[in-house]
């Protein structure tokens, strides 16, 4: 993903696959515990309906970024949880730096005005 | 997750996939809604509190369904999808079933009782044997399906998509055969009313011979336009039949998994 793929319709699908993106790279997590991660870390600020997460890890793990393992948790249900792969490392990494960029070129613009 | 099941009763009549991925997205969204609602309970939240603060904070709207659905689903199924879909309401099947059969009988009567067949382009054998190859798929998954009630997920789809794409081959191979037969012809079949009128005007000596080629060039082309149009249309529905019955007998599937 490069800056020039930041359009505004596709601005916040690119923030939430990076918030996801991001949390992952601290280890593996289930849906709920991503949803959680992100609510907690930003103070309430991002706030996922768990519905809407099932897309973005469903398009994550079909383009390899990150990957779902079934674990068995007690005798009756399964968890399913995601982890970052080599290329969803290389990936997020990436986007750090995009996202950089993004933000420094925002409050360019921004910083007028100040002046 | 029986608290769950009504809501995850209308997920699987709203999302639109095959088994066994349905079956595995609602079991990852029935775990995470019993950790909502576990959630809800310890900030001290009633049971019947718990499971609707749980729902509502779950959001599964039909765009989300709609969505997800679109991630699982390759570009080729989704347009099978639009085609399949479109004709939902009963007495729309039924009439695009009888409109079908009304022109397969008629076809097929001008083709086997004519000497259509003897005059037609050699392109018509390809199709027909592809044609058969199609037959026995659709008979393989009738009696996999139908006799031998044979409803495994994992191989009620198995084969199932070769008949639409044999049947896309068919009209590429008419396509191809038809333009073939025309330039074979010198082009004479697009030109059939100037080459006519030309002929009628010039009066050559060999008239006759040319009106004899304009005319074997047309019932070739025509003879073949007519198989490939058949056999697509008798294609279509084998498909359709077949993919009804598959997927009623996925989503008998999914309610049994979440009765359980």
């Amino acid at each position: 993903m490069e800056l020039k793929d930041f359009g505004i319709p596709t601005l916040t699908k690119h923030c939430n696959e990076s918030l996801i993106l991001a949390i992952l790279f601290g280890g593996k997590k289930h849906g709920y515990q991503l949803a959680l991660e992100i609510e907690e870390k930003s103070d309430g600020n991002f706030k996922f309906n768990h519905g809407t997460l099932y897309p973005i890890l469903h398009k994550l793990e079909k383009e390899k970024l990150i990957k779902g393992n079934w674990k068995q948790e007690g005798p009756k249900r399964k968890r399913k949880y995601y982890t970052l792969t080599a290329k969803g490392k290389k990936y997020v990494s990436a986007q750090l730096s995009e996202w950089q960029k993004f933000f420094h070129h925002f409050f360019s613009i921004l910083g007028e005005i100040e002046k | 997750m029986k608290r769950f099941v009504p809501l995850l009763r209308k997920i699987n009549e709203q999302l639109n996939l095959p088994q066994p991925i349905k079956s595995r997205i609602i079991l990852e969204m029935a775990a995470d809604l019993d950790d909502l609602y576990e959630t809800y309970r310890s900030k001290g939240l009633n049971e019947d509190e718990a499971v609707q603060k749980a729902e509502e904070k779950f959001d599964a709207s039909a765009e989300t369904l709609a969505e997800l659905a679109s991630v699982h689903t390759t570009g080729f199924r989704k347009f099978l999808d639009k085609i399949s879909q479109r004709s939902l309401v009963t007495w729309e099947r039924i009439t695009l079933v009888i409109f079908i059969l009304a022109i397969t009988v008629n076809s097929s009567y001008t083709i086997f009782r004519t000497s259509f067949l003897q005059n037609s382009s050699k392109f018509v054998y390809p199709i027909s044997v592809f044609f058969l190859v199609i037959i026995g798929i659709a008979i393989s998954k009738f009696y996999q399906i139908y006799i031998k009630k044979d409803h495994s997920l994992n191989k009620l789809r198995t084969g199932i998509n070769s008949i639409p794409n044999i049947g896309i081959l068919n009209i590429f191979i008419g396509g191809f055969g038809y333009i073939f037969e025309i330039l074979a012809s010198g082009g004479q079949g697009i030109m059939f009313v100037p080459f006519l009128l030309i002929i009628i005007d010039t009066s050559p000596p060999d008239a006759v011979y040319m009106l004899v080629d304009l005319v074997n060039t047309m019932i070739k082309t025509t003879s073949l336009m007519m198989v490939c149009i058949l056999s697509t249309m008798i294609t279509a529905l084998f498909w359709f039949g077949l993919m009804n019955k598959i997927t009623k007998i996925e989503h008998a599937e999914a309610i049994f998994l979440l009765d359980d």
